[in-house]
Order: structure tokens, then sequence, then C-alpha cells
């Protein structure tokens, strides 16, 4: 990743994984037709989590889980979530080459987990997320707007984005719940 | 009047034919693997599995036919798979289904493979299968459904996270195990204790029974890396109690499938249990969820390892009920991804 396509960067922390979902679920609710979603982080870091988040914050009904072995999810909600996971990156690269990354324009949102695997399939406007292991037992999540043309609508829509996300501390947050 | 089932099945990377007769009685069912064709992929790559089914299934057709000693002139039925699975693999053995029954005028049935799957669990033993509660777990699948007769299944729950084989698939690669994970930790684990650690076990909440793997697989991670999240995750050769960490893997994970579906069928009233998929090959959850299950006066049935993971003897079994129950599919059916 380029350090001149980064908009906006935003570092947080989440002291569990309820308060990882629930950020997830702030940056969804101000999610539009078309934002690819790419999330890295290794075994354990709460890709999948982070995904149950970005459902919950598009009002989908169904149920959130890994799609490793079945390529793409799809659920239904205020806008539709594709849900893709790149574990096994041959299979996802040929899949994405075959057809499969019609979903990630298809005027919904798309969440890439193992995105760093099939990074030029991606769009360079995405949003990136990152997580990290602490030792807390807590997660270090780093959210970035990417994008080559900071001048686009676009461009600033998604970091406008990740700014106001980072307004209100995971923990703040928490708190008031 | 022809009791013949030719089944069909094609969804992922098995293509597979079977005839069987009345249901239960199995005359013939080759399998034809594509795991090699995958392997340098690490996984099911749709666009080389539909064109590997295509080149296999008419020399599969007539295999299983020569193996069950019949010709296409014995046969009174055709089943095939038509949901859900990858839609360029389910496409072959439906449009070749549709070609024989069409050519041959026979009745067309169209099976779901996972009512298909749980279906299994009955066809080597007599008496009564019905109403259970049927575990299908596989790579793809934990799910618990509630089956009232061969193809009526309702969905209680399912995994909230990983399914039950791809935690498996995932802590044999942490420990440096050959895909598919699941045998490779079962016979690791052999040699290990099982109860040398005590990874933690999914829990009903509030009642209602669920499955998640995602925290062992995380907990698993952790004890490999010392319980520091940050340190570096050691090389397989590094680990020196591999075998203790994949039997308490195993332990944990399969105590997190027999708790909450003997819960659920206690909750449910089910007096019988068939656990069904890829995953009920393992010998250490046959052996628990038997136990478990005699202790609350249930029984617990799995199908012949042969038939826990795809074939195409299920999908002729069921589709001789679905047949006698007058379900003819036109050949207009379509295949469908979910």
């Amino acid at each position: 990743m380029a350090a001149e396509g980064v908009l906006v960067s935003k570092e947080l922390v989440t002291r569990s994984a309820e308060e990882t979902e629930a950020l997830a679920e702030r940056l969804a609710r101000g999610l539009f037709p078309g934002v690819v979603i790419a999330l890295d982080g290794e075994l354990g870091a709460g890709k999948t989590c982070f995904v149950r988040g970005l459902a919950r914050g598009l009002d989908a009904v169904d149920p959130v889980a890994s799609p490793t072995y079945t390529l793409m999810h799809e659920y239904r909600g205020r806008l539709p979530l594709y849900h893709f996971d790149a574990w096994m990156q041959g299979r996802e690269e040929a899949f994405l080459e075959g057809g499969g990354a019609e979903w990630l324009d298809a005027g919904g949102v798309a969440a890439v987990e193992w995105a760093e695997r099939v990074r030029e399939h991606l769009p360079e406007e995405r949003i990136s997320v990152r997580l990290a292991h602490r030792r807390d037992a807590g997660r270090t999540v780093r959210i970035e707007a990417l994008g080559s043309d900071p001048t686009t609508a676009r461009a600033q829509r998604l970091a406008e984005l990740v700014r106001t996300l980072s307004s209100q501390s995971a923990s703040a947050d928490a708190h008031a719940e | 009047m022809s009791e013949l089932v030719l089944g069909i099945e094609s969804s992922c990377d098995e293509t597979a034919v079977a005839v069987v007769r009345a249901g239960r009685e199995i005359l013939a069912a080759p399998v034809e693997s594509q795991v090699l064709e995958h392997a340098r992929y690490g996984g099911v790559v749709p666009e080389i599995a539909g064109r590997s089914h295509l080149r296999v299934i008419r020399p599969l057709v007539d295999r299983a036919l020569v193996d069950a000693h019949v010709t296409l002139d014995d046969i009174g039925c055709i089943a095939v798979t038509s949901r859900p699975g990858l839609i360029g693999s389910l496409l072959v053995g439906l449009s070749a289904a549709k070609g024989i029954a069409f050519v041959r005028g026979l009745p067309l049935v169209c099976v779901n493979h996972i009512e298909a799957h749980a279906y299994a669990a009955t066809m080597e033993s007599e008496g009564e299968h019905y109403p259970s509660l049927a575990l299908v777990v596989s790579g793809g699948h934990t799910a618990l459904y509630v089956a009232r007769s061969p193809f009526e299944l309702e969905l209680v729950t399912r995994t909230l996270d990983d399914a039950a084989g791809e935690a498996f698939d995932k802590v044999a690669y942490l420990l440096g195990l050959p895909y598919p994970g699941g045998p490779s930790i079962s016979k690791l684990a052999t040699t290990g204790d099982r109860t040398a650690y005590d990874f933690p076990r999914c829990k009903p909440k509030r009642g209602k029974p669920a499955f998640s793997f995602s925290g062992l697989k995380t907990a698993v991670l952790y004890h490999l890396r010392g319980q520091d999240a940050l340190a570096p995750t050691p090389p397989p050769d590094a680990i020196p109690d591999r075998a203790d960490v994949a039997a308490s893997f195993e332990e944990a994970a399969v105590d997190s499938l027999v708790a909450p579906t003997v819960a659920a069928a206690v909750e449910l009233g089910l007096p019988r249990i068939h656990v069904v998929g890829g995953v009920a090959c393992n010998r250490r959850l046959r052996e628990k969820m038997k136990a478990a299950a005699a202790e609350q006066g249930l029984t617990a049935l799995f199908p012949a390892p042969a038939y826990c993971t795809d074939n195409a003897a299920m999908i002729a079994g069921l589709g001789w009920h679905l047949w006698k129950a007058g379900r003819i599919a036109g050949l207009e059916a379509d295949a469908l991804a979910q």
C-alpha cells in the first residue's frame, strides 16, 4: 500500500469482540453503495467479527459466518453486503478473475477478509481495516480511507467517513451503551 | 415397476453417481474426487470444478450402471442435486440428469444436498428414524435441523462464526499439518494428551443452542505464543507439544459440537440424533456423541464414513422418497447456489 494513497488514517483500540463489532456497526451506518472494505489481520484477530458488525450496521438480517469454504456470502440489508475471504488465496483469485469481482461494484458493500492476498483485484478507493492482537486481549484497529485522487467526491466521502468515525472512541461508546 | 434410482451429485468438488434400490440398497456408488486438481490452489476453484465434472460425468454414469449390473432400461427415476453448491458445478449434474430423463422418458427429482446428507444417516439401518435432530457438520457447514421426514428439515441454529471443519483446517495450518485438517489432527491427537490443555468450549447462551469455533481457534493461537498475543507464532517444528495441542483442541472442538446438540435434542424432545457431513467421520466425535446421547436416553446415528462426505448414494436414496411422494421436477428446474 503506497503511503501517498492514504487519505485519512486512524488507530483505535477495542477491548472486546463486542467493542470491535460496535465499531464496525458505527462505520457501516455511514456506508454507501460500492464501498469496498479490505480487512487484514492474522487468525483470530477479529475480521469475521468486524464483518458481523458491518452487517448489523447495514440492518442485515442474515447471520454472518466465515465464507472461507463458500467463496462469498451475501447478506440482505439496507445495502447488500458481499462477504469475501481470500484465506485460500489461489482459489479466491480465480473466483475474482472468473467474474466474482463483479460483486465488488454491484451496488452494495463488499468486505474482503485476507484482503492483502488479493490486493490487485481491489479498487484503489477503498477502506482498509487492519486488526491486530494486543497483550490485554483487546485489538488495535487501524482504519484508513485509501484513494489515489483525493479530489474526487467519492474519495472525499470515504475520507469523511473515517474521519468522523474516529471522533468518538470505541471505549467512550462502550461506556455510553 | 422398477424401484431403482440413478443419483447424480456434482455440487462441489466430487463427481458422484449411484444406483440405489428403494431408497436404501446401494448397488453402486462411484465417486470421482478432484482433490488433486485443486490442491495447488489450496481449495476448490469453481471454474476448474465445473470443467472437471463435465469431463467425468458421462463415464461415471456408465461405470455406476456397470458396477450395479444394470442398464438404463432398469432405472425408474433420475435424482440429482440441484442446491446448494457452486452453480457451475451443479449445472453439469443437473444438465446430465435432465438429458437422461428426457431421452429415456423417466421422472426427474431435484434433491437438496443438505437434506440428502441428513438422510444418509438413515440408509444403513432399519427402524424408526423420525423425528430426529440432524447435525450437519463439514468444512462449510455446522448447523442443526429438526427432521420430521426425509425431506422436511427445519433449521434450528447454525454456527455463529466458523464451521467446525474450518476450525480443524486452520488449527492444522498453525500446527503445520496437511490439508484437510480433520484427519491430520485426529491422527496426531491419538499420540497426545486430551486433557493437557483446557481450551474453551462453546456454551449455549440463554438456553438457545449455538455453535462457535472462532474463540477456540484464537485460544490455540495464544497458547502457541505462550499466552503472549504479540509474540510471533512459532514454526510448527518448534512446537514441542504439538500432539497435546492437537488432542486438546480436538477434545474441545468435539465437546463444542456434542454439548449444544444433545442439549437441543433434549430441549426439543427429539429421541434421536443424526450426525452427518465430512466431520461426522471424526472418531472422537462419534464416541462422545454416542455416549452423551445414551446418557440422556437418546440414540445417535452416523453414516458409514464413505457416506459422510459427498456421495450420490444419499441423492438416489432421498430421491426415491421424493419420487414416491410425487415430487417430480420439470425440465425447467434450476440450480440454486443457496
